[in-house]
């Protein structure tokens, strides 16, 4: 035992409390990091030595850097941000196509109400030019109206298709990054309070990486975490990652994703991802929006054809006297696909509207065209059940297509909300073991701050005795 | 539970995100006046107002149509009367100079008379509103009686009348065709003709014997004039049907689609009271840290 020895446990001390208002900075600085787990010093005794056949102790040590942290509530995180990413797209995406199919906007049904309410006009006044005039020009109102419905639903599938690359491009830097931290966990695990800020950005990418896609991971004896796909493709083994990719689906013009293997061979894994972001977005774009593209289509196609079919049979004003054959003239252009895109009035129509026809007879004697039946025919389809074969009319149709894009929207944003609702859960659990309380680190900054201030008097104890002795010499 | 300052942070963000968003909601019912912006704030009201706006839109065109018909109706009206006027003149001429006191030149001045009759009920029967012929039956577009020089006219028009809807599947006859009012049953024309050729004739039984023709052709125009009488309060009738199925239909959208101010307005208030709360509890909360105890 000696004096010195005195010198050594107040050096000890000094550090270690010095260690821990270290950590303590590091806390109150991280206070609104994302992601960020609190860490505490661990203070152990020094171990003791015999002088004169006792035991005395040696001082302090910081002995580790812990984290507080609940894997538990790490994993249901990582779990509920899967749910979440996915109900935020379909909420996101949904309210759009609402917005592009919301009646007070496109005015569809009522402009399809005006188109057959103008035939309605001619029936009136077959001989009416003015009429004719106004059915044109509710026809191209009408076209214009679904035409642009396809076009913001268009636009919005090749977004999501746009973005669906995206997310595969940022789950491949995720990957890589987890890769990277495997690396540097495995290696670090010897110096606690470094591997501890890697465990939290790690935890922090793996909750972001199942927001993305379904995945299961789990960590091996070195802290390494191996991450696969939920039907077992992996991602993340050690310090290795492999690669997600686009490929091009040629029947549908849009990506698939696909997984590449060490060689680089690629394997479609689309229908293998059941959750997440990338999941909604492949779903919206392959279900949703398509199904309501084809809505429209089928729109198109029965109004195109049911007139067509109508007005073929019809006499114009251009009628050829000499012929008793109906004028077999077109009124939409007519197509045989991609209905809502292409839905015109016909050339010959817009060239012409003396084109248009009113009249289903011709008078046997002139051979001119008589009466109003071909526009009370057409204006009569409005009422019938030409859609959902032949069991909705066109009124009840769009009223439909309102409805079904209505009740999605409305459960999408009751689900987000219901999703964000349980991740604040969970999220608050997490902060309160993990978080940073201020309030807290200030009372540990004071605590460890007195212990330093009073190693730091021991200093000038043990001085004061060497002087005490060398003064006696 | 330990409360972190992140979470003090964060749950203030996310409540004050919500409420936000929900006077952002009421507010634009209260600028709209309406419940329903997006279909997704009532799906099923939004929908079933679509398919009400659509029946609104028809009906205004069946409106449209039975108020045309309705003017039509005041041609008829006005033509039929005129035929019988002058079928009367007729009739009077006819009693007049079927009498043995008449002599060659009275007939044949009554004669001109008479063809002048003839002229006139042509010219009402060309009638034309728009650019159709009234009473050419579905040939609107056909002038439906011609004259030649002897005074024989033709019917060139349909015998039907066409029809145009006047609610939803139902048709009606938009007219009367010529066909009815002049040539069938007893043959206006024929009848003034005759007797138009028996005065010229001055051949005074000849035109004794067209009394019973004229006599026809007057029960039949008072009949049409019945008719026409009907046909115009039948329109009548519908169109008043229809302001009322209009005045139904706006109050079903009303009660669907327009907000009611004074419950929003409530919930607008409640709403910017519990911001303001927040808002003043952040505050008082921000204080208390140990941090304001330390020097």
């Amino acid at each position: 035992m000696s004096i010195s020895s005195i010198l050594n446990i107040a050096k000890n001390a000094l550090s270690a409390n010095q260690m821990a208002i270290q950590v303590t900075s590091h806390n109150i600085s991280n206070v609104n990091t994302d992601g960020y787990t609190r860490q505490a010093p661990v203070f152990e005794e020094e171990s003791a030595s015999f002088v004169g056949g006792i035991l005395i102790g040696n001082g302090v040590k910081v002995d580790s850097v812990i984290r507080y942290y609940d894997r538990y509530i790490d994993r249901q995180l990582a779990g509920k941000n899967n749910e979440l990413q996915e109900q935020t797209i379909y909420s996101q995406y949904f309210e759009r196509i609402e917005g592009i199919l919301n009646e007070d906007s496109t005015r569809l049904t009522a402009s399809i109400t005006e188109f057959f309410n103008s035939w309605q006009e001619l029936s009136t006044d077959p001989e009416s030019i003015a009429a004719r005039e106004g059915i044109l020009a509710a026809a191209t109102n009408m076209s214009r109206s679904i035409n642009n419905i396809y076009n913001g639903l268009k636009n919005i599938q090749i977004e999501l298709n746009n973005k669906l690359k995206q997310e595969i491009d940022n789950i491949n830097t995720i990957t890589s990054a987890i890769a990277d931290l495997n690396k540097m966990i495995y290696e670090g695990s010897t110096s606690t309070s470094e591997a501890n800020d890697y465990l939290n950005k790690r935890t922090e990418y793996i909750k972001e990486l199942s927001g993305k896609l379904d995945i299961t991971y789990f960590e091996d004896g070195f802290g390494r975490v191996t991450i696969l796909t939920s039907k077992g493709k992996p991602l993340v083994d050690g310090g290795q990652s492999w690669q997600l990719t686009v490929t091009d689906n040629e029947t549908t013009g849009f990506y698939n994703v696909g997984w590449k293997d060490a060689s680089g061979n690629i394997t479609d894994i689309t229908s293998n991802i059941t959750s997440g972001m990338v999941h909604g977005l492949i779903e919206m774009r392959d279900g949703q929006i398509n199904d309501f593209i084809s809505d429209m289509d089928e729109l198109a196609r029965a109004i195109i054809e049911e007139v067509n079919t109508v007005h073929k049979s019809g006499y114009t004003l251009n009628h050829d006297t000499s012929s008793t054959d109906p004028d077999n003239i077109a009124f939409f252009k007519e197509i045989t696909g991609n209905y809502s895109k292409d839905m015109a009035v016909s050339d010959e129509v817009r060239a012409d509207i003396k084109n248009i026809a009113a009249a289903s007879k011709i008078d046997t004697t002139t051979g001119k065209p008589i009466g109003n039946g071909a526009a009370l025919e057409i204006a009569s389809l409005i009422d019938q059940k030409i859609l959902d074969g032949d069991r909705s009319t066109i009124v009840d149709f769009t009223s439909s297509i309102t409805n079904r894009i209505g009740q999605f929207t409305k459960s999408a944003k009751n689900f987000l909300e219901y999703s964000e609702d349980t991740m604040q859960i969970i999220e608050r659990q997490r902060e309160g073991v993990s978080g940073v309380s201020l309030d807290e680190e200030m009372a540990n900054l004071i605590k460890f701050q007195y212990a330093f201030q009073a190693a730091s008097r021991l200093f000038a104890v043990a001085d004061e005795l060497f002087q005490s002795i060398l003064e006696a010499v | 539970m330990r409360v972190t300052d992140r979470l003090k942070y964060a749950i203030l963000n996310k409540n004050l995100a919500r409420i936000k968003q929900n006077i952002d909601v009421a507010q634009n019912k209260i600028a709209s006046g309406k419940r329903i912006i997006a279909p997704s704030d009532d799906p099923v009201a939004a929908s079933s107002g679509i398919g009400l706006e659509a029946e609104k839109n028809m009906n205004s065109q069946y409106t449209r149509n039975l108020e045309k018909l309705k003017t039509l109706g005041g041609f008829y009206d006005t033509s039929v009367t005129g035929i019988h006027e002058l079928l009367i003149k007729a009739k009077e001429i006819a009693i007049t100079q079927a009498s043995s006191t008449m002599d060659a030149t009275t007939r044949r001045s009554s004669a001109e008379e008479i063809k002048g009759i003839i002229e006139q009920l042509v010219t009402i029967g060309n009638t034309k509103v728009g650019s159709s012929y009234i009473f050419g039956g579905e040939k609107a577009g056909e002038i439906p009686f011609t004259l030649d020089g002897d005074y024989n006219v033709t019917f060139n028009g349909s015998e039907d009348a066409s029809s145009i809807y006047i609610d939803k599947g139902t048709k009606e006859a938009a007219g009367i065709s010529g066909y009815r009012v002049f040539i069938s049953d007893s043959n206006i024309f024929d009848g003034l003709k005759k007797l138009k050729d028996a005065l010229e004739a001055n051949d005074a039984s000849g035109i004794g014997e067209t009394l019973d023709d004229l006599e026809a052709a007057l029960s039949k125009t008072q009949a049409n004039i019945s008719h026409v009488g009907t046909y115009v309060s039948k329109i009548e009738n519908y169109i008043e049907y229809k302001d009322v199925r209009n005045l139904d239909i706006d109050e079903s959208l009303s009660q669907m689609m327009d907000v009611d101010i004074a419950q929003v307005v409530t919930e607008f208030n409640a709403l910017s009271n519990a911001y303001e709360a927040m808002l003043y509890s952040m505050a008082k909360i921000q204080n208390l840290s140990v941090l304001n105890y330390l020097t």
